[in-house]
């Protein structure tokens, strides 16, 4: 099979699972949420299998190098580092409410990639390097987290809403609100270390392309202003009365900012970055 | 404000968080308003007043706005503050384990428990700690026996608790090495034909040179292709030499591979090509003649003259006459070749430029130049655009960076928890076991994990156990 047709497969798997999940928590049917498990791994193992024969498909073209060199590759690595984290995630948090907050995610990424050009191109100078794999990995777990986090912190919203006291639907089914409180910080926590590397590893590369290491280009940038909202989030878990409510809303202040971050910058500011728009 | 509210402003939480939100504000200003243009490009991108407007609050280079500095500094002190403050504290209760909590402080943890066993002071004495080992993964660090019973005390990642200490003094290790290498070091460019030399780098900044204290010289520039055009690589083929003469080494610049010699590191940057002009020039007073190779703004000296002198100013390699300049101009066709723009001056002045055709060898012969040009080859040499940069502030740097994610992990990733277990003789052949936990930094989580703790705690104490009490 073909790396597109995988691709479309794929964004049917998770929308499958999304929709196991939505029953899952409007029935209360356990199976379902079993179900919605099974077809996200699915969609995963399929999609891990598209980025290999898209791998494999570059080395049979000649111009060989991992698929994440262009605003397709990444956006679908961005996708299967979300699911990836999330079917991590739900063992530990054993509530598939989340499910149906991210599964949402990860299909409209990868549905997106169809806005945009799947060509397998070869690799331009500046991008052959080394640090380009552990420079984009290493970015995209940071955002796939920060992506969950957002889920997490929307859900500890909803269930503080309407305060303490009426049952609301949503409420009912959702965990304790210190418990989604803490799953976030501890998915940030996973996060910011990686973005940290992403940046770090960036700022290595940009040193040995183009001799700085900082060069405020707007993707710098904005990276260094999606890694202050979240060190601001760490500290704001610190200082008392930033708890909670507030840092739930830098959970999500960040991930606007990351999405600003990955395709904002794209698309509306121009820089050394260029390569990931087409 | 006294010195001491000062510094528990300067250290506090608070300000951290300020001054993170204010410092991605205000990249985002940065990000918005295009950086480091010409005062035109302001002009036509906002107008007269909108340039001025953008220009006079610094906004055209904000990172290095002594506003932004400012601000980076306000954030070192805080980072400075907050260390000095809080890490002998730190430091201290690590060299020294906490008392067990009272019992009204036991009351007060979130996770407790206790059970009651039927067994005597001795039999558990050895007991209760491989059964606290086993059921909490670890074994305890400490033990104090007493008259009544023992307290236990088990700690997990002790040492995360410096995790954030590491993060935040690598961090001012970063811009140090920053600072350092900006008053240090130098970042410059080279333009190099093949075969040409240099033994020095025009800064990037004003037209200063600096001397690299030997010399570079381009052997071969090559630009490889993809079969669908695109590039695929650039590539400079160089000679380090002393500035007497004698070869250092030979090496080749790449995209993404620089070379190093001496503190200086070369990047492969632009490239482009250079005219190298053949002209013939004629004293038509005198009659002399003389054959120059010259290239883009090179003086020369004009034959038959004693201090007059030319040069190329500009080059173009086929000049094409504008259509409506076409109409007042007696050329019979519109593109003219490769021409050449030069300029006479000597101590006095410059004259007016002039251009030189190849292809049209007779034109200016009715001028009443002193002089008579013509081009008789003209050879487009490939040059090759290095970067050149002095750095000494990176090491500090890539170590600070090191450092920054090892703490980050420490702090973030490790959990810092402890467990106390206090074993005491209730009665007549009664034993209490209490045992209560925290993690200050994910309490929630903290909690399921303490849930499954108890389970295994009475699983391990079954054999004693008579019934559970405390709040199961």
């Amino acid at each position: 099979m073909t790396e597109p047709t995988l691709i479309r497969l794929c964004i049917f798997v998770y929308m499958g699972s999304w929709l196991l999940y939505l029953v899952h928590v409007a029935f209360r049917k356990k199976a379902m949420g079993l179900a919605g498990d099974v077809a996200a791994v699915v969609g995963l193992f399929l999609q891990t299998l598209s980025i290999g024969v898209r791998w494999m498909e570059s080395h049979r073209m000649g111009i060989g190098h991992a698929p994440l060199s262009n605003l397709y590759e990444s956006m679908v690595f961005f996708a299967w580092t979300i699911a990836l984290i999330y079917l991590v995630f739900v063992r530990k948090l054993q509530n598939r409410l989340l499910g149906a907050f991210v599964m949402p995610l990860v299909f409209l990424a990868l549905a997106s990639t169809s806005l945009m050009n799947p060509e397998i191109q070869p690799l331009v100078p500046a991008l052959q390097s080394n640090w380009l794999t552990a420079h984009v990995i290493t970015c995209f777990f940071g955002y796939a987290a920060f992506a969950v986090a957002f889920s997490l912190s929307l859900l500890y919203l909803l269930k503080l809403r309407g305060g303490e006291g009426a049952e609301g639907f949503l409420r009912a089914r959702l965990p304790a609100a210190e418990l989604l409180d803490d799953y976030s910080y501890r998915i940030i926590a996973v996060g910011f270390p990686m973005l940290t590397l992403g940046i770090v590893t960036g700022a290595a590369w940009a040193n040995e392309a183009w001799g700085t290491y900082w060069s405020w280009d707007p993707k710098e940038t904005w990276s260094l202003i999606v890694w202050l909202i979240y060190a601001a989030y760490l500290h704001a878990r610190l200082a008392r009365g930033w708890q909670g409510r507030r840092a739930a809303w830098l959970s999500i202040i960040g991930f606007a900012a990351t999405l600003f971050c990955y395709l904002g910058v794209n698309l509306f500011l121009s820089g050394l970055h260029s390569y990931a728009t087409g | 404000m006294n010195i001491n509210t000062l510094y528990d402003r300067l250290s506090s939480v608070r300000l951290t968080i300020f001054v993170c939100i204010l410092l991605a504000t205000v990249s985002v200003v940065g990000t918005v308003i295009p950086q480091n243009l010409t005062v035109e490009q302001y002009g036509n991108l906002y107008g007269q007043g909108g340039a001025r407007f953008v220009t006079g609050l610094g906004l055209t280079d904000l990172y290095h706005s002594v506003g932004f500095v400012l601000l980076l500094c306000l954030l070192a002190a805080n980072l400075v503050a907050c260390t000095t403050k809080r890490l002998p504290g730190t430091w201290r209760s690590l060299r020294r384990d906490a008392s067990p909590p009272s019992d009204a402080a036991f009351e007060n943890w979130k996770c407790r428990e206790s059970f009651v066993c039927s067994a005597s002071a001795q039999e558990m004495e050895d007991r209760l700690e491989g059964v606290v080992a086993k059921a909490l993964g670890k074994r305890p660090r400490r033990k104090t026996v007493e008259s009544r019973g023992q307290i236990l005390l088990v700690e997990k990642n002790r040492y995360s608790r410096l995790g954030p200490y590491v993060a935040h003094v690598s961090l001012l290790a970063i811009l140090l090495g920053t600072l350092w290498g900006a008053v240090q070091g130098f970042k410059g460019g080279l333009q190099l034909a093949e075969g040409e030399s240099s033994s020095e780098a025009w800064l990037r900044t004003g037209a200063q040179r600096v001397p690299l204290g030997f010399q570079i010289r381009c052997d071969r520039f090559v630009f490889e292709q993809y079969p669908d055009g695109t590039p695929k690589e650039y590539r400079s083929e160089v000679t380090l030499s002393e500035l007497e003469g004698e070869t250092i080494k030979r090496g080749t610049i790449r995209v993404n591979h620089p070379l190093s010699y001496r503190g200086i590191t070369f990047y492969q940057s632009t490239y482009g090509s250079l005219p190298e002009l053949k002209l013939r020039v004629r004293d038509r007073e005198g009659g002399s003649e003389s054959m120059v190779t010259t290239r883009l703004n090179a003086p020369f000296l004009l034959p038959g003259s004693q201090g007059d002198r030319a040069m190329v100013v500009s080059f173009q390699e086929n000049l094409h006459i504008p259509e409506e300049m076409a109409r007042v101009t007696s050329f019979s066709k519109r593109s003219l070749g490769p021409a050449a723009r030069i300029v006479l001056f000597n101590d006095k002045g410059f004259g007016e430029p002039f251009w030189v055709f190849r292809d049209l060898p007779d034109m200016g012969k009715k001028t009443e130049r002193t002089h008579a040009f013509v081009m008789e080859d003209v050879r487009l040499m490939s040059y090759t655009g290095l970067q050149v940069v002095k750095d000494p502030g990176t090491p500090l740097v890539w170590i600070g960076c090191t450092f920054l994610v090892i703490g980050f992990l420490m702090a973030l990733l490790m959990d810092h928890e402890i467990v106390w277990v206090v074993g005491e003789v209730a009665g007549e052949n009664q034993y209490r076991v209490r045992v209560a936990g925290r993690a200050v930094r994910h309490p929630g989580i903290y909690a399921a994990r303490f849930d499954r703790q108890k389970l295994r705690l009475r699983k391990g104490l079954s054999p004693w156990l008579k019934k559970p009490l405390g709040d199961l």
